[in-house]
């Protein structure tokens, strides 16, 4: 093969991006005079750019601004919205042939902070076991709600409840329409009674809803569920913002009752500007109203997304700054950094609180309202939400302790413990609500079971799942747990513990039980736009996309493995 | 066994501490929680540095605060309702003394292990084993020496007893050569004191000598206003903590107090006959490694009667205090004696009844006057007195005059009530020279003159 004896000489790198630059120059100089040319001899003073009302450009006056629809994640992206699945007894038999799991996504952080797990939730329809399970849960409801007030008991036939226990129960009413337990007229009976019961509370001090009210009279109560008043509290009303919005999403004729309920409330001190959520209790001495502010990782993230669903900007509250994590069997386990020392609030670490996250809000945030239920758009939140998984099963395999630890109540004093992965400085913490060290009240919690179960499909959640799957008393619902130490079953039936299994079964069967608003904007914007009332009581606008919380990671994260 | 039986806290307090338990833990919250439950305000200090803090409920029932703190080494927490821990470690987790209280009743039992303490009646600490059988010898034992005590630490007990048991060690019970029972003491001092100040109503004079009291603290539910801040901040006499703490219980009645008396007389009239059996376990033995043995004290026949002389003149004192409310409900408020006493026993015997209707009439007087509480308007009374030998111009007459003018509707049958369990305790009520200086405090004697002197400088 001939060869080329005067091979020709290719131009350097320094020679192209010369050639590059010089060529942008002229560009630059071209466009430059062609504009000041225009300028120069085409000005005409009435040439410009027109605002479109209630574009981009226009600045909306407070009296009109509850017309702006609120922007979602689909709105931004383009893409269509979740929709809500239909009951478990109007599905298909292929329903879930169909389901996109992500079977074939890489776990991790996704470009955009979004997570996806490496284990996947169940899901399917229930078998008679579950089917059984869950009548047994909403048994305890049947039992215990009240007629007069449409309030269900927290405890048994204690006769009283808070507003986190409201949300159970709502929670419980949701999931035993949704798995067909009761039909639409009773569904719609109990909810239009609770609601109208929650418009007519007499709240704490003008404000918000009393931590705690008799369930028969519907009366402000305190702690010996006496008449009086004892204060708010942020996680409980962010537990019930949660369910309110499922409530009004799911089920739109609700819309109007809910906003009513809302439109009562007071948010001026509950949420400041820096987005922290404040609760209230009554000073002892003065009987004046203290504000402290409520929360610790886990909680605090849980409910600053009840508030965002309504619209606020919970900005602090939902980061998970300050942390720290605890090494425990290999696990990073990630606590709350505020010293208890101080702050005089211990850092529980339980599963309670990522168990709800997942359930009801599919560890995403607020405003996405589009991706599928493996794409986690609240990715910390998820990725916490393994290791708090992780550290239980962990713990299982090292010890043979069977795991899965939340707040539950016991039987006897001191009736209710934080049966802890980690809080006040040591793993496997079982306190009493003063900090006693109660291990003996360590226990398998039944709500923490069978929400693992749902949210973790794995081998050890078998194993839980058939250790709790028949905990129930046919004539009572089902047992708050099981001893760690063998003493048998917690003879304790609870709203919240009935409330959260009805919605892990729920969860197996819809996913994600938070589902995309249908409507074009609410009376929870509109309304008192021609006074102030909307400022005094600080009710948000519909939130726009600078209203997102931000989808973040943490550098910690980055570099962890277990 | 039977002996023992017989001496458990179901003989003295009327109900075991399993019934207490039992109270405790069967019922439901809603009975738990009631208001009516809680028997202590848990912002007023145990002890110095402790708080009141918030408890983290999260459901719809509960108290909703408790009082933490440290004292004599232990770390403790009790709630409204009586019921607290304590315990060598931070958590409450080890070596831990558990008290739960009777709902609504100021019975409370403390427990480690198999040891129950109480306080009866007479303001005595009554200590129960479980599992103890006739026979059983008793030691207290640090980590070098043991000291032998007598099967009576299971009789209610003095104060020698008291502070053996109070210095700490572990409380050894041997069957035989074989120590069936090994129970740290750790924590003995600090929860005796708090059953004692439950019983007191929270009331700092129950406390023991030297004991860690707060200063100024302005919740305390009977403000004193003839105390300053400082009075709070002094050591408790001795001896105030045992006898005084029954005249401060409100339940005790003249009737219930003849009968533990009675009770009490069948036990040392039980001892008594006994001569055998108490000459081989009544005495307290010290023994050491070398097994030295020195016999340190035991009781004799002589101090029986003495017990069993004291028991007479405490039930005659009762007898009279019975025969004085009676007398006193019927008798005109301005036809009664003036001049105040000595709680003497001597005294009592020569004129118990006028003198009983004037103190209580006083100490009432001081009560709702000047919220000065009961215990503590009696010592003042006595501390009056003492000035009074060595004052012409505060007489008894003038103090008197000077009562009665600022006297109300008088509840001559409740104070003498009250005054009647002071009696029968009173050969331990403290002394003025146990408490602090003059300059700590505002006599009341002091009082009563600047208030007597007001009119003059406006005239």
């Amino acid at each position: 093969m001939p060869q080329d004896k005067h091979p020709r000489k290719r131009p350097g790198p320094t020679a192209i991006g010369a050639l590059t630059v010089a060529g942008a120059f002229v560009l630059f100089l071209t466009w430059s005079a062609g504009s000041a040319a225009r300028n120069l001899f085409l000005y005409d003073p009435n040439d410009v750019d027109p605002i479109i009302a209630g574009s981009s450009l226009d600045d909306i006056p407070a009296l009109m601004r509850g017309n702006i629809s609120v922007v979602s994640l689909s709105d931004e992206l383009g893409t269509p919205p979740r929709v809500a699945p239909p009951r478990m007894c109007e599905m298909p038999s292929n329903y879930f042939d169909q389901l996109d799991r992500g079977e074939e996504a890489v776990a991790g952080y996704t470009p955009r902070n979004e997570y996806i797990r490496e284990f996947r939730s169940r899901r399917g329809f229930l078998n008679e076991r579950e089917m059984r399970a869950a009548e047994m849960a909403w048994h305890y409801f049947e039992l215990y709600t009240q007629e007069e007030t449409g309030l269900a008991n927290s405890v048994g036939n204690y006769p009283s409840t808070t507003m986190w226990d409201t949300a159970s129960y709502m929670a419980g009413l949701v999931s035993a329409y949704e798995l067909c337990l009761i039909e639409k007229p009773e569904f719609d009976s109990r909810v239009s009674k609770l609601l109208g019961t929650l418009l007519n509370l007499q709240l704490f001090r003008k404000e918000m809803p009393n931590k705690v009210y008799h369930t028969q009279t519907a009366e402000r109560v305190d702690y010996t569920n006496k008449p009086g008043e004892i204060g708010f509290s942020a996680l409980d009303m962010g537990r019930l913002l949660v369910w309110l919005r499922i409530i009004k999403n799911r089920y739109s004729h609700h819309g109007n009752s809910i906003d009513a309920v809302m439109l009562k409330w007071d948010f001026s001190n509950i949420i400041d500007d820096e987005g922290l959520l404040w609760g209230a209790l009554i000073d002892k001495d003065t009987g004046e109203t203290v504000y402290a502010q409520e929360g610790r990782l886990g909680y605090e993230e849980y409910a600053a997304k009840g508030f965002a669903l309504w619209g606020y900007r919970p900005l602090l509250a939902h980061r998970a700054e300050p942390f720290l994590t605890a090494a425990i069997f290999g696990v990073q386990v990630p606590y709350d950094g505020r010293d208890p020392r101080i702050f005089h609030s211990q850092n529980y670490v339980v599963t309670e609180s990522y168990l709800q996250d997942g359930l009801e809000l599919g560890f995403d945030l607020p405003h996405d309202d589009t991706t599928p239920d493996w794409i986690h758009s609240d990715g910390w939140r998820a990725e916490f939400a393994d290791r708090i998984y992780q550290v239980q099963e962990n713990r299982w395999r090292s010890t043979g302790f069977m795991t899965a630890r939340s707040e539950h109540n016991v039987a006897g004093p001191p009736y209710f413990t934080y049966d802890t992965i980690f809080s006040d400085g040591y793993p496997w913490n079982t306190v009493t609500p003063r900090g006693d060290y109660v291990p003996e009240h360590a226990a398998v919690a039944t709500k923490a079971a069978l929400g693992l179960w749902a949210l973790w499909d794995t081998p050890y959640t078998d194993v839980l799942y058939e250790a709790m799957i028949e905990l129930y008393n046919p004539e009572r619902g089902m047992y708050e747990g099981l001893y760690e130490t063998g003493s048998g079953r917690i003879d304790v039936y609870t709203a919240n513990n009935n409330g959260i299994v009805l919605s892990a079964f729920l969860h197996k069967v819809q996913g994600t039980i938070l589902t995309p608003y249908q409507g074009e904007t609410e009376v929870w914007y509109t309304a008192f736009r021609d006074r102030d009332l909307r400022q005094r009581r600080n009710y948000p606008d519909p939130p726009q996309k600078e209203d997102w919380l931000p989808a973040l990671r943490h550098s910690l994260q980055q570099e962890a493995s277990f | 066994m039977s002996r023992f039986k017989s001496l458990t806290l179901a003989a003295l307090l009327g109900m075991p501490y399993s019934a207490i338990a039992d109270g405790h833990t069967s019922g439901n919250a809603e009975e738990i929680f009631l208001p009516e439950n809680a028997i202590l305000d848990t912002s007023i200090p145990f002890a110095i540095g402790a708080r009141e803090a918030q408890q983290e409920l999260r459901g719809s029932y509960g108290w909703d605060t408790f009082q933490e703190g440290l004292v004599e080494g232990v770390y403790f927490r009790f709630d409204p309702d009586g019921y607290a821990r304590f315990s060598p470690t931070a958590r409450l987790d080890a070596d831990l003394f558990e008290v739960l209280c009777r709902p609504r009743t100021l019975n409370c039992v403390a427990r480690k292990g198999p040891l129950s303490l109480t306080i009866n009646g007479q303001g005595l600490l009554q200590m129960s084993i479980e599992g103890v059988a006739p026979g059983d010898q008793f030691f207290i034992a640090d980590q070098l020496d043991e000291i032998e005590v007598p099967d009576r630490i299971l009789q209610p007990l003095d104060s020698r007893f008291e502070n053996v048991l109070s210095v700490g060690g572990d409380l050894i019970v041997r069957r035989g050569q074989n120590e069936t029972q090994r129970i740290s003491l750790i924590g003995f001092s600090a929860v005796t004191s708090y059953l004692r100040w439950i019983l007191a109503e929270q009331d700092y004079l129950a406390l023991p000598r030297n004991w860690p009291v707060p200063n100024g603290n302005t919740s305390l539910a009977s403000p004193s206003l003839t105390a300053p801040d400082a009075w709070r901040n002094v050591a408790v006499g001795a001896g105030a903590s045992q006898i005084e703490t029954a005249s401060l219980a409100p339940s005790s009645t003249n009737d219930e107090t003849l009968t533990q008396l009675a009770s009490l007389r069948a036990l040392v009239e039980q001892i008594t006959n006994e001569p055998t059996k108490d000459a081989n376990v009544g005495g307290m033995v010290l023994s050491s490694d070398n097994n030295t043995h020195a016999q340190y004290g035991s009781h004799s026949d002589s101090g029986m009667q003495m017990v069993l002389m004291r028991l007479d003149i405490l039930e005659r004192d009762v007898s009279n205090i019975k025969s004085t409310m009676h007398t006193s409900d019927e008798m005109p408020a301005s036809n009664k004696p003036a001049g105040m006493s000595d709680m003497s026993t001597a005294q009592h015997e020569a004129g118990v009844t006028t003198d009983l209707v004037e103190i209580a009439s006083q100490i009432q007087q001081l009560t709702e006057q000047f919220g000065v509480d009961p215990a503590v308007a009696a010592l003042l009374l006595r501390l009056q007195n003492e000035q009074l030998a060595n004052s012409e111009i505060w007489d008894n007459e003038r103090v008197n005059i000077l009562l009665n003018a600022t006297g109300s509707d008088l509840d001559i049958a409740s104070m003498t009530a009250d005054l009647s369990t002071e009696i029968v305790g009173h050969s331990t009520v403290q002394r003025p020279d146990d408490l602090a200086g003059e300059n700590n405090y505002v006599l009341l004697t002091d009082y009563f003159k600047s208030v007597s002197e007001t009119p003059s400088v406006t005239e």
